[in-house]
């Protein structure tokens, strides 16, 4: 992967990789998406934050087409999420058109769901063979440097069950780069391992990061949206409240309720180091 | 009226130990090895003085006719009969694994309709016996001389002589094929709904379509709590075969009765064919045990 420093002022000129355009979406009378607009830049960490419930996890399945939307639109690399043109028409998609565009983005979420059946190299080499057609051997040559990248180079043979949750989420990250993918797309990646896991696998997304991947980054680790993220985007009860550049989400709050929301997740974080908020 | 412990006599009996705090009291050990291997030899013994009673009461009891069952264990009539209860068995079970399937999916489906039938499709083929839906199958001549196909109400269209077309083995497939469909549907079912749906979903974002999924990822598997109740049920099936001797099919069951009723040596026939079936349980159950250890990868060690 070629990694090109991200030059806000540059890249902002040129269309976003991501276009997300008053997307709305309803559970019944439930509104859990209100007229979302989002960009996200090519190579660029794009971290989303809110309290529970905000719409955050669902936002990110509609640019994957996981879930579907009722209004708005999603462009995805110049593909129109859901669609397809044909003589002119944008017609939906066909089940096998959907499969193809969900290859080309990569999910990690908060359930690790490696496959139980499978060993790590199996799970890593599984997307390449069965869905791009890529040669076996290929593909575990490919899954050998993914996992020693992970850190996982000792753990090809082991089944997910014999993981702890830190190495099962760093194969899953494998597991989801192996697709070779345009953008990665994480669902509270860390919020379901033990507190002394956290670390390995925020250190493989900041590498990721480093390496110039695109990253939609749903999180409530605050300290890695701070450092790790470009822009950041706040969500409260399904829309976007404020949107802005990390530093100064972090340091100039505009919006009460964003001041709140960072009030409660630094109340037990040390004071030290940490830009004065709200 | 005594409301709670008596203080006074719980200080007697502490007193009684002098100040040896309760930490530092000897405790009655468990059983010891010795104790227990005692007891196990005992148990034992009377299950083999039983066993060996029951044996030497059938071995010498003179309508016991040892000769005649070592006869007729191999003879050709009851290999033929062998032959066909592995038959029956073989086709009704593939009858009921697609069936199975096919009632498991349109059980799990979303659409009312599909879902009701396939409710109304388990209550009725599990609430009816067995035998009686394999007399209903092979009498359906007297209700329906012909069967086919055909547009409805018109004279337009294929048809048969029903007896023709369902002759007796013929019957007798479909009755216990459709039987069994509806116990391998609610087998299939429960095993499908023991896959994780996260799992589902990781599939479905790495790229794969929903045919992909289910072959690659749901089938592999369901298939690990699938297998157990499987193999019950396929040993069930090998023995449900035996009804068909009701309508005079051929089967092993069928030949010892054809053979008992001439000879009149009933119990050493029923012991020939029991000796078939015990053969065939322990291969299934033998076949089970391959099946679980291929399918058991990943289980937590």
């Amino acid at each position: 992967m070629n990694y090109a420093p991200p030059d806000l002022h540059l890249t902002a000129e040129a269309p976003a990789l991501i276009r997300v355009r008053n997307v709305s979406k309803n559970y019944g009378a439930n509104r859990v998406l209100d007229g979302v607009n989002l960009d996200v830049r090519q190579g660029e960490v794009r971290c989303i934050i809110g309290p529970s419930g905000s719409g955050k996890s669902t936002l990110l399945r509609c640019l994957n087409a996981l879930t579907d939307f009722d209004s708005g639109a999603v462009v995805l690399d110049e593909t129109r999420v859901g669609y397809t043109e044909r003589n002119g028409v944008l017609k939906p998609w066909t089940g096998r058109e959907a499969a193809a565009f969900r290859s080309r983005v990569g999910l990690v979420s908060q359930h690790v769901n490696l496959f139980s059946h499978r060993t790590v190299l199996e799970n890593v080499i599984e997307g390449p063979v069965q869905v791009l057609g890529t040669s076996r051997p290929v593909a575990v040559q490919a899954a050998a440097d993914l996992l020693a990248r992970v850190g996982l180079a000792d753990k090809h043979d082991s089944y997910p069950s014999q993981l702890s949750g830190g190495q099962q989420q760093r194969a899953a990250i494998a597991r989801a780069l192996a697709m070779n993918p345009r953008v990665m797309l994480f669902d509270e990646a860390t919020s379901a391992l033990d507190p002394e896991l956290v670390g390995e696998v925020l250190g493989v997304m900041q590498a990721l990061a480093a390496d110039g991947m695109t990253m939609v980054v749903v999180t409530h680790e605050m300290r890695f949206a701070e450092e790790a993220g470009d822009r950041i985007a706040v969500m409260d009860a399904g829309r976007i409240i404020e949107d802005g550049p990390a530093s100064e989400i972090f340091s100039r709050p505009r919006q009460p309720r964003t001041a709140e929301f960072l009030k409660d997740h630094f109340r037990f974080a040390p004071a030290e180091g940490r830009r004065g908020h709200a | 009226m005594q409301r709670g412990p008596d203080v006074t006599q719980l200080t007697l009996d502490s007193a009684e130990h002098g100040a040896v705090p309760l930490e530092d009291r000897p405790v009655e050990r468990p059983r010891s090895g010795h104790q227990h291997r005692v007891r196990s030899g005992l148990v034992w013994a009377v299950a083999v003085l039983i066993a060996a009673y029951a044996a030497s009461v059938v071995a010498t009891n003179p309508a016991m006719r040892w000769d005649s069952i070592g006869k007729f264990l191999t003879a050709p009539i009851i290999l033929q009969g062998l032959v066909t209860t592995l038959l029956i068995t073989f086709l009704s079970a593939v009858i009921g694994l697609v069936g199975g399937l096919l009632v498991a999916l349109m059980r799990m489906s979303s659409n009312p309709l599909i879902k009701t039938i396939a409710v109304g499709y388990l209550g009725l083929f599990r609430a009816v016996p067995l035998l009686v839906q394999i007399l209903i199958w092979y009498n359906l001549g007297t209700f329906f001389p012909q069967l086919g196909f055909g547009i409805p109400f018109t004279d337009i269209g294929l048809y048969g002589d029903t007896n023709v077309l369902l002759s007796p083995l013929v019957a007798c497939l479909i009755a216990i094929g459709l039987n069994q469909a509806a116990y391998m549907g609610e087998i299939i079912r429960g095993g499908l709904l023991s896959v994780q749906p996260g799992q589902v979903e990781a599939a479905i974002a790495l790229g794969m379509t929903r045919a992909k999924a289910f072959r690659r990822v749901i089938a592999p598997q369901a298939a690990k709590s699938i297998i157990p109740p499987l193999g019950n049920d396929m040993i069930n099936l090998l023995k449900a075969t035996s009804l068909v001797s009701v309508v005079g099919v051929g089967d092993l069951m069928t030949r010892a009765q054809g053979i008992y009723a001439s000879n009149y040596q009933v119990i050493p026939l029923l012991i020939v064919a029991s000796i078939w079936y015990l053969v065939l349980t322990i291969v299934f159950t033998f076949v089970q045990g391959l099946l679980e250890r291929r399918f058991a990868a990943g289980v937590a060690r």
